[in-house]
């Protein structure tokens, strides 16, 4: 059944026009950092995820993976699922399976484009895998399965593709437009601003939070925000009769 | 096998779609009849269990159906009005990936879904993705996912709406062979399609189920109430504003019209046999009267 649902996440082939800019653009900044020396290339190395890795990630996670639980009610579809043995919660339950794990696929093809980037640049390659590098990749990681649930959580709730995309762009878009995190230690959930910056998903898919440990307090809001988000995606699909 | 519908009554809002139906489904297959907005889509979806009744409830073989939950789903087959199916898909992987979901193995639901695709006519186009298909080949592979897990009981809403007459001809043929143990209701606007295939009618009106009875019977009621009469165009005019018109016929300068009526509209007026169009407009009316006096 997963199967299933990977083939219908997998069909839009601009996906992989998309992972082909990507590693264009990727190529194209590594050999610009190159000209000043490798240290340089180093650095830019571990921004990857800061801008271009996370944007890439966000809009494939909100484009491709959370359709997938908005397309039955677009194909006019959903009253034929519903009404089969495993259309219900057994489906759903699939469906979540099925974006946890192409979230993973697309999270080993944008790191595979990143390594591919530094191996190209630098002889001594290895220098650049050190802790701090596998602790951004398991952020990120984290950052983006939570990402990739919670869209898919507000698709199943909004029953819209398009709301869910706006609604979603928003809060992950305000990372990239507010910037708080200088004086990290006064970083507070209750500051609307840092709540705004750090709040949502894309804090954690840029991995700053390895360079910014105090922001672990951070991980009761996302737990609370998920399990809210979770909770009432589960109690309005009770409501409509869809479990 | 009994599927039975107690007190069932479902509100949207303000706006009640079905109140206090009881009906007793067994094996055989019942038209729904009604007009737009009678209840008839509402009381398949409930029927499906897609949608929770405000009150009452569906019991299958003496259980509740919302307490069976995919039990029940797994002898179920439903094609509801609107259907569409992945664009991307070609008809052999729609197919198949509703047997998935209905329970079927590897092996088995590609038999069947090539037996299916061969019996709705779609066996050249099963390689064609659904965005290329017609109004009428959606149709059919909405009428091949119903049938699809060898349901015992089928419920069809509007499942002849885009086929050509020669297809609806093959739907008939396929409802009446299976007939004998399963339980199919379906709801159709082509009146002839329930009249040729129905074991029971039921009709529908204003979410009620106001009557119920075989073909037979609703036209055996309706024996020599419906008439026919050719008339200039002044003179139908007169009649259409007093009695129900079940039909109306251009022919040159006149007009022929199929009157229903307890009484002889007209001294010209000859008897004919009914038909169960003219049943569903004595109960539903004809908006063609209602709206435009005018030919």
């Amino acid at each position: 059944m997963i199967s299933w649902e990977l083939k219908k996440l997998l069909k839009p082939t601009w996906i992989v026009i998309v992972l082909g800019l990507v590693a264009s653009i990727w190529a194209l900044m590594m050999y610009y950092a190159s000209v000043s020396g490798e240290q340089r290339v180093i650095e830019r190395f571990f921004s990857y995820w800061s801008v271009l890795g996370s944007l890439t990630f966000g809009g494939i996670i909100l484009f491709v993976s959370t359709k997938l639980f908005s397309l039955d009610d677009e194909q006019r579809i959903k009253e034929v699922i519903l009404s089969t043995k495993y259309g219900k919660r057994h489906l759903l339950a699939i469906r979540f399976f099925t974006i946890i794990i192409f979230t993973a696929i697309v999270f080993s093809l944008l790191t595979f484009i990143q390594v591919i980037g530094l191996m190209l640049f630098v002889e001594n390659e290895y220098m650049a895998f050190k802790e701090s590098y596998f602790l951004q990749l398991l952020v990120v990681f984290v950052g983006s399965q939570l990402f990739a649930v919670f869209s898919a959580c507000l698709c199943t709730i909004f029953s819209s593709h398009t709301t869910t995309i706006t609604f979603c762009a928003f809060l992950f878009g305000f990372t990239y437009i507010f910037r708080s995190n200088d004086g990290a230690e006064q970083l507070s959930i209750f500051l609307f601003s840092d709540l705004l910056d750090k709040g949502f998903f894309s804090y954690l898919m840029r991995a700053d939070l390895v360079t910014n440990i105090s922001l672990s307090s951070f991980s009761n809001w996302y737990s609370l925000l998920m399990n809210m988000t979770v909770m009432l995606m589960l109690t309005i699909q009770s409501r409509r009769h869809e479990l | 096998m009994k599927l039975k519908v107690e007190q069932v009554t479902h509100q949207y809002k303000n706006f009640t779609a079905l109140n206090n139906i009881n009906f007793e489904f067994t094996p055989g297959i019942y038209g729904l009849l009604g007009p737009n907005g009678a209840g008839k889509s509402t009381f398949m979806r409930i029927l499906v269990d897609v949608l929770a009744p405000t009150s009452g409830m569906v019991n299958y073989n003496g259980r509740n159906i919302t307490v069976l939950k995919s039990q029940y789903r797994e002898v179920l087959g439903y094609l509801p009005q609107d259907f569409n199916g992945y664009p991307h898909f070609t008809a052999y992987q729609f197919l198949l990936y509703v047997a998935n979901l209905k329970g079927l193995s590897k092996a088995s639901a590609k038999q069947r879904v090539n037996e299916l695709l061969q019996l709705v006519g779609l066996d050249d186009a099963k390689n064609k993705k659904l965005k290329g298909f017609s109004g009428g080949m959606k149709r059919r592979v909405g009428i091949a996912q119903a049938l699809i897990n060898d349901p015992d009981i089928l419920i069809l809403d509007e499942p002849t709406a885009g086929l050509d007459p020669s297809e609806r001809i093959r739907l008939r043929g396929i409802l009446s062979k299976m007939a004998k143990h399963k339980i199919i209701i379906l709801s159709t606007h082509i009146v002839s399609d329930i009249e040729s295939v129905a074991d029971q009618v039921l009709l529908l009106r204003k979410g009620e189920l106001i009557e119920h009875a075989t073909p037979a019977h609703f036209l055996e009621k309706m024996y020599s109430q419906v008439w026919t009469i050719t008339l200039t165009e002044q003179e139908a005019l007169v009649l259409m504003d007093t009695f129900i018109v079940s039909n109306i016929h251009q022919q040159g300068a006149s007009v022929e019209l199929r009157i229903v009526a307890a009484q002889k509209p007209h001294p010209d007026a000859i008897n004919v046999t009914p038909r169960l169009e003219d049943i569903y407009v004595y109960h539903f009316g004809n908006p063609h009267q209602v709206n435009n006096h005018s030919f």
